[in-house]
């Protein structure tokens, strides 16, 4: 997966966020996107060569891996990531689009340095806000949907050793083995931890904006 | 190598703002860790599970036992290592480009003072001036002049913190790979486990090629261990002689203490590179009042008189933490805020210290950029 061209655009939208979004930014980086190309992928990679199942019938082990890894972590991660990531596209269009009307009422005749239009940062202010904190907003909302996903369809955060299946075609209650638990355990937890400090992070981002706002309200009341 | 560019260009950036010591910890970092693990830790241990044979045909038996042999793979504990070692300089980084962001708030805060300062009349120039100038010691870690970071205050406090987290977790990470495999993997690993019938033996592949290279990773690790040792013990040094000049500083007579600083701030200065042509040319609002008449030309000389002596100094190099890129006009500023009479041998010192270099050090947008 080409996760380059992910960092390119995000990398845009980081001139315009607040600290705490630039920490996140990098927590993002750093510890989700690197350690799933650099390790989980690798962890996972034999997952369905090396799932073995207690019988000879043909299709039964096919049957009983789809059954209980309808969709693979990484996988999982990989959308989670994705969909976690797209609300700042929202600040960058509409960082866009605040650009190209300034450029249009300067091509209008309006006296608008266009260096400064260029180069200055964007203060988040006004709709900018709205569409910013809406996007902290959402990304908290992903990644809790994506924790709770994840719990609910592995049943927990452990992955078994031992599964027990009796799919059709399977004869009886078969087992199978599955490949790597402990090391798919210590990623799937690193990888939970690290998706609670993503949250974290974008709730004390939100308190920080709401507070600011309030704050300048306030100023501006008295 | 290139899934670890994005770990790889932050780093970069922290190399520009690093001790002598910490560049080489950072080059140890790339080469003998990322690297080597990358491209040859990694195909070695590519057929770990496949290659794992049990002498059984017990279904499930092979995965288990490999499982028990090996709980977390030595590549993925490496890849951990790495990014939690690495982990430090990100927050230092951090805190660094932080204070650069103040910095330039402040410098466009000073700008739109002077500009209405200017509009107003000069009477009240030289009060704002010793606002300013006073604003700017207690701003830790950064120089107003040189435009570049500082290792010094909380800048310091936070590399040294960051320093020593990194010790920290290097001592975990090889304590824990001690704990998990010991030092050496045997060729023979017996097991017992669930639905193993019996102990059977289980076969590691390549065994004698793994154990090179966990020799060779430990080794690296305990180099880092040790370069981060020695950063610590400059630092520590650095900053008892720091404490020793400023309590000097702090004695009554001040024209001394800044001929004292003046000197300590020109060895720190061998990291300096002389200004390019375009940026000696630019020159701020006229921040500073020389007490030279004709500006341009003496800064022209003064820039060339400093570079010389730069170069000259570059040998006796020493003094690790100051890690700015241009001059330091600090005892002009403190200068003008107390009385203008200062003894003869003073102005000669301030003669090295150039306007036109101190425009060349603006903070620039790419130095630490994220």
């Amino acid at each position: 997966m080409d996760w380059g061209t992910l960092q390119g655009v995000l990398g845009g939208v980081n001139k315009h966020s607040t600290s705490i979004g630039k920490i996140w930014l990098t927590v993002l980086f750093i510890f989700r996107i690197m350690i799933l190309v650099v390790a989980a992928e690798k962890v996972w990679g034999d997952e369905q060569d090396d799932f073995v199942c207690n019988t000879l019938q043909p299709g039964c082990r096919n049957v009983c891996y789809d059954h209980f890894f309808p969709i693979s972590h990484i996988r999982l991660w990989a959308l989670q990531l994705i969909f976690v990531s797209t609300p700042a596209l929202l600040v960058a269009m509409h960082v866009a689009y605040t650009r190209h009307e300034k450029k249009r009422r300067f091509r209008n005749g309006e006296k608008i340095d266009i260096e400064e239009l260029k180069n200055k940062k964007i203060h988040i202010r006004g709709p900018l806000w709205w569409t910013y904190t809406s996007s902290i907003f959402f990304r908290i909302i992903f990644e809790a949907v994506f924790m709770y996903v994840f719990y609910y369809m592995y049943d927990g955060y452990q992955m078994p050793r031992l599964v027990k299946c009796d799919a059709w075609p399977c004869p009886n209650t078969v087992d199978c083995f599955v490949s790597r638990p402990t090391e798919k355990t210590t990623f799937t937890i690193f990888m939970l931890a690290v998706s609670g400090i993503c949250m974290m992070l974008n709730l004390a981002e939100l308190c920080y904006l709401v507070i600011k706002i309030c704050m300048k309200e306030s100023r501006k009341a008295t | 190598m290139g899934e670890w560019s994005f770990l790889g260009d932050f780093l970069e950036k922290v190399h520009k703002h690093s001790t002598v010591v910490g560049k080489v910890w950072l080059t140890v970092l790339f080469i003998f860790r990322m690297l080597v693990l990358g491209t040859a830790a990694e195909s070695s241990w590519g057929d770990e599970q496949s290659d794992f044979m049990c002498d059984t045909q017990q279904p499930g038996c092979e995965n288990v036992c490999y499982d028990k042999a090996f709980p977390i793979s030595h590549v993925r504990f490496w890849v951990l290592q790495i990014i939690f070692v690495s982990t430090p300089s990100l927050v230092y980084m951090g805190h660094a480009m932080h204070t650069v962001r103040m910095e330039e708030k402040r410098k466009m805060k000073e700008a739109e003072m002077e500009a209405q300062q200017n509009k107003n009349g000069g009477d009240t120039y030289y009060q704002q001036k010793c606002s300013v100038a006073e604003k700017e010691t207690k701003l830790s870690g950064w120089d107003e002049a040189g435009g570049q970071i500082i290792l010094r205050g909380s800048l310091l406090n936070t590399y040294v913190y960051s320093i020593l987290i990194r010790t920290a977790m290097e001592v975990a990470f090889i304590v824990g790979q001690y704990v998990l495999y010991g030092i050496f993997l045997e060729t023979l690993y017996i097991c017992q486990r669930a639905p193993c019938p019996h102990p059977v033996n289980c076969y590691v592949s390549r065994p004698t090629e793994k154990n090179v290279f966990i020799v060779f990773m430990l080794a690296v690790a305990v180099l880092s261990l040790f370069l981060s040792l020695a950063e610590l013990y400059h630092l520590g040094w650095k900053k008892a002689k720091e404490r020793c000049s400023r309590s000097y500083k702090a004695s009554p007579s001040t024209a001394p203490g800044r001929l004292e600083s003046a000197p300590q701030a020109d060895r720190a200065q061998m990291y300096t590179l002389p200004p390019d042509f375009n940026q000696c040319l630019s020159s701020p609002n006229g921040k500073f009042i020389s007490p030279f008449s004709n500006k341009m030309a003496s800064q022209q000389n003064t820039a060339n008189f400093a570079t010389e002596r730069v170069h000259g100094q570059e040998d006796a190099a020493g003094e690790g933490p100051f890690i700015k890129s241009s001059y330091v006009e600090s005892p002009e500023v403190a200068s003008e805020c107390a009385a203008p009479a200062f003894p003869e041998n003073y102005f000669n010192e301030k003669r090295r210290l150039s306007k036109a270099s101190r425009a060349s050090s603006k903070a620039r947008s790419d130095d630490l950029s994220v």
